[in-house]
């Protein structure tokens, strides 16, 4: 069994009461950084710890870790590991309002009593978990925790899910002054989103990180109203973010290289703009995107004449032609995209009315919402005959 | 000190020269043979004792030799197939230099006995090393039987060089069954130390070819490209394949020959329909003007020279390459794994009378009449003989793609495989291997519609163009290809010195890292190659990479996208490395399975 090189104390007898409907719902959490082929056991627990306000639950697979604060009441100190699936799903199926949980030091074995239940786990000792990458200073700064999820939302789907460029499945961090960005970006689409941030320490804040676009997943999925605010830390090494909620502490590894000059792909002017409702061309193009559902079969796009009409078409199946009342102002125009850019950009947009500026048929567009600048997608067309 | 320089002793010189043509039995049992085919036999029998080492008997039913010839027969340059030079233009028989009997007879214990039809009796005629020990009168019914023995036994030398007994036994069968596969009409036995390893019964070539490829010569492909450079024969079906070329007879005017074009001829018909590695097999047969082949290049005629090379390759490739895309692949269900290797199942299929197979070391020439035996034997053999779907269970009968329509997706195991239902029966499909064809067609169909609008390919624009270094080299040898490239959907240039700069890619690879995939496809540029089969190379990589790999999770929706596609897509029954997309378990080989009985 593997040692973790750390000076962490080997007294695990662990007792305290907990509510096992707070504690399931944390364990839902944290146990989304369990790693399910890890090749180490301990790194299927979850590691249970008291603290004077309660009980720490964390999880790792060593690139995301996940902790949460359950209320407790703890009647002896101690810390101990179990495995996090069945603690879960155990705990999920209890129903009484409070439960009892206790290590047995010399067997490591977790009792949790429950009304008349008593039920035994095995675990495996503390000193076995990886030592966990600790937060050295406070918050940086701190945003809003529904414009953080939303802006993780709108960012992280242009990201790549190609293991082969690493940087491209982060999300890109940017914070200069009260403004934070967010960009995502796989090569033939980006989306930038802004955000205004809370500088909590003294000085000029300004810094660019990577984080992996599956661990903001984690931490927009822990956003809820119970959490309002997210404060965000960096390691002093520079190689790990740490995101603070109210009971949650959320860190990952960032993804080290250099991330595209994204502003010089946005561009600056439009030979086309065209505005038009945003649910109508919503509508729409998920109507094409079911005969253009293959990346070599794209939505094209015809703007004139008051009118912007999608076509798609299918060998096998048929053609969809819709044309959309729309405000047309340029060059007539004629360009394809690749259906699910485009219709990820428009559910990404806030607002009634979305605004398309294209560029011809080989150049770069940009879908936002009309009146609005904290939010752009740029799409690169299709190139088609 | 000098030696003098001194005339050979002329069996001394036979010796040496008839080494140059029967170096190893096999040689001797193809001379024979072909003396036999010549005297107009119907039947040839052929016995074989230790790979031939110790004896061989070749015994006909041919013409036969008339007693007072018989001393002539093991002379050398007496032939009765050749009167002057300018008959040599117009050879058609198969022997014709003379040489095969007396050099036979220069290096063993050779006894002949014959009888042309219509004599009174036989006559028999031993020689030992070239000299003859015994003329007598003997009894035999029409035909020819040449018994040799102790091949080699005065040239050691000759005999050191030899291979193992299982190895020479295996030629020896081979060079057999070659001359069956081109004489089908002829009736061949042949037996290794006294086991039956091959009987056509001298009819039809696909009767003849049931006997030599063994049972899944059922699924044998018939190729057919008249004209003045005809073509034909039975070829394998994709799915059935080997792992040496040594299946592949080439056959030019009904003489089996050694050239190498021609087998890759074959095999780039084949292109994009077999595994990397693996090999087709059956017999092509060339027909042309005999002026157009110079056969009088090699003592053992093993290898021919043909006047216009290029025609006859283009002939015999156009040829397979048609029938390939005629023949309904077959979907052969699995062979179902038979645990406790009992006995082969009451209710399959009749067990094929003879198959020939090279056994293991030891064993030089097995029957083997049972599934798992064969296995076994592969496996000890390094997997050099048949492929475990070179014996797909013939009575299933072939499906088309589109009989599997529609195909409706089940569920994905946790491994990744699909599973399917269709009318045919359950199906369980390699979603990597079905979208890598799917791609694959789609590139090439995209591609050939650019072509033929004089357009560009539909291509994913970069919204940041990749720059790859490749290297000088790198550039030239992509350059080369970039109109290929470009019909894929790939924009690329140079970029400077080293540099090439990417600024689209196909839409179906838009989420590849284009540098990367750029150097990959560099890396598997062949070295030259024509423009077409660069392409398939590059339309194949490409697919392969963009290509969902085995073990990612697809929604329900994605699988039943994934197999709408496949049942429409062209050769979607294997991917572009030949492997299987999907394996069709119809209800006859599950219920077989199951042990109940078949309806």
């Amino acid at each position: 069994m593997n040692n973790w090189p750390s000076g962490t104390s080997t007294h695990t007898a662990l007792r305290c009461t907990v509510s096992p409907s707070a504690l399931s719902s944390s364990l839902s959490l944290v146990s989304r950084a369990v790693s399910p082929r890890s090749t180490l056991p301990v790194l299927s627990n979850v590691l249970l710890e008291t603290e004077a306000e309660g009980l720490r639950v964390t999880a790792t697979n060593l690139d995301l870790t996940i902790s949460a604060l359950v209320a407790a009441t703890v009647l002896e100190e101690g810390r101990v590991t179990v495995p996090a699936r069945l603690l879960a799903e155990y705990v999920a199926s209890l129903d009484e309002t409070t439960c009892t949980m206790e290590v047995d030091e010399r067997t490591q074995m977790l009792r949790i009593t429950s009304g008349v239940q008593k039920t035994n786990l095995h675990g495996i000792d503390a000193v076995e978990f990886p030592p966990l990458p600790a937060r050295e200073t406070a918050p940086a700064f701190e945003v809003d925790a529904a414009a953080l999820q939303q802006a993780i939302t709108q960012t992280a789907v242009a990201a790549s899910g190609d293991e082969q460029t690493p940087v491209l499945t982060g999300v890109l961090l940017h914070v200069e002054g009260s403004e934070l960005t967010l960009v995502a970006t796989d090569r033939h689409r980006l989306a930038v989103k802004k955000l205004e941030a809370q500088v909590l320490t003294e000085g000029v804040v300004s810094g660019t990180v990577i984080v992996p676009a599956r661990h903001l997943g984690e931490l927009a999925r822990a956003i809820n109203p119970t959490r309002p605010r997210v404060g965000v830390a960096f390691s002093d090494a520079r190689n790990q973010v740490f995101f603070t909620l109210r009971d949650m502490e959320i860190s990952s590894r960032l993804i080290e290289g250099n991330y595209p000059n994204y502003t010089q792909v946005i561009p600056a002017h439009s030979t086309t703009t065209v505005v038009l409702s945003k649910e109508l061309l919503l509508k729409s193009a998920k109507t094409a995107a079911v005969l253009a559902r293959d990346a070599s079969n794209p939505v094209r796009l015809r703007a004139g004449k008051g009118e912007l009409e999608l076509l798609a078409q299918s060998a096998e199946v048929g053609d969809h032609d819709a044309p959309l009342p729309a405000k047309v102002d340029g060059e007539d125009v004629q360009v394809a995209f690749n259906a699910r850019y485009l219709l990820d950009a428009l559910q990404a947009i806030d607002g009634e009315d979305a605004e398309l500026s294209l560029n011809g048929p080989l150049q770069p567009a940009v879908v936002r919402a009309l009146g609005r600048d904290d939010y752009l997608c740029v799409i690169m067309p299709v190139r088609v005959p | 000190m000098t030696t003098p320089i001194r005339l050979l002793p002329p069996q001394v010189a036979d010796a040496i020269a008839a080494g140059e043509v029967v170096e190893r039995p096999a040689a001797a049992v193809k001379e024979l043979c072909e003396n036999a085919l010549d005297a107009g036999a119907t039947r040839v029998d052929v016995d074989l004792e230790a790979g031939g080492l110790v004896r061989i008997v070749v015994a006909d039913d041919g013409a036969g030799i008339p007693g007072d010839q018989l001393q002539l027969a093991v002379a050398r340059h007496a032939t009765s197939k050749l009167e002057t030079v300018g008959d040599l233009a117009r050879v058609r028989s198969l022997g014709f230099r003379g040489e095969a009997l007396a050099s036979i007879a220069a290096v063993s214990d050779v006894r002949i006995t014959s009888r042309p039809p219509g004599e009174e009796g036989a006559w028999l005629l031993h020689s030992r090393a070239g000299e003859v020990l015994e003329h007598r009168a003997a009894a035999r019914a029409p035909g020819t039987t040449v018994e040799v023995c102790d091949l080699f036994h005065n040239t050691p030398a000759r005999l050191a060089f030899l291979r193992s007994e299982r190895s020479e036994s295996s030629a020896a069968v081979r060079a057999v069954s070659d001359l069956a596969l081109t004489h089908p009409e002829v009736g061949f036995t042949c037996r290794s130390d006294d086991r039956l390893v091959l009987r056509s019964p001298g009819g039809s070539l696909i009767d003849t070819a049931a006997a030599v490829f063994g049972r899944d010569a059922g699924e044998l492909i018939a190729v057919e490209g008249p004209g003045e450079i005809a073509v034909s024969g039975l070829i394998s079906e994709p799915r059935s394949h080997r792992g040496s070329r040594t299946g592949l007879v080439i056959v030019i005017n009904r003489r089996r020959v050694h050239n190498r074009a021609l087998v890759v001829a074959v095999e780039e018909a084949y292109a994009g329909l077999l595994p990397v590695g693996r090999h087709p097999f059956g017999v092509v047969e060339v027909t042309l003007d005999p002026a157009m082949v110079d056969v009088n290049v090699h003592p053992t005629k093993r290898e021919v020279r043909l006047r216009e090379e290029g025609r006859v390759f283009t002939a015999v490739q156009h040829a397979c390459w048609s029938a390939l895309q005629e023949a309904r692949l077959s979907l052969a269900g699995v062979r179902l794994p038979q645990l406790g290797g009992g006995a082969p199942d009451a209710a399959g299929g009749a067990e094929p009378e003879l198959e020939l197979r090279e056994g293991p070391a030891g064993r030089p020439v097995e029957l083997w009449p049972h599934p798992l035996r064969e296995a076994a034997v592969r496996e000890a053999d390094g997997g050099e003989s048949a492929s475990i779907t070179d014996r797909e269970q013939a009575e299933t009968a072939g499906h088309r793609l589109a009989d599997l329509a529609p195909l409706r997706p089940l569920a994905q195991t946790s491994e990744g495989w699909l599973v399917a239902e269709s009318p045919r029966g359950m199906v369980l499909v390699d979603p990597h291997a079905a979208h890598e064809k799917i791609l694959y067609a789609e590139l090439l169909a995209e591609g050939d519609a650019a072509i033929r609008e004089g357009r560009a390919a539909t291509s994913q624009l970069l919204l940041v163009d990749s720059v790859v270094s490749v290297g000088a080299a790198g550039v030239e040898r992509l350059s080369e290809s970039f109109a290929i490239l470009a019909g894929l959907g790939f924009q690329l240039e140079p970029f400077g010195p080293g540099l090439v700069r990417c600024s689209a890619v196909p839409a179906a690879a838009a989420h590849l890292d284009p540098e990367r995939l750029v150097r990959d496809l560099l890396d598997s540029l062949p070295a030259g190659g024509d423009a077409p089969a660069r392409r398939r190379r590059l339309a194949a990589l490409t697919a392969c990479h963009a290509a969902v790999r085995l073990g990612a999770r697809l929604d329900p929706r994605e699988q039943l996208r994934l197999l709408e596609r496949l049942v429409v897509t062209p050769g979607g029954l294997t991917c572009p490395h030949g492997r299987p997309t999907v394996i069709v378990l119809d209800a006859r080989s599950l219920r077989r399975a199951f042990g109940r009985p078949t309806v």
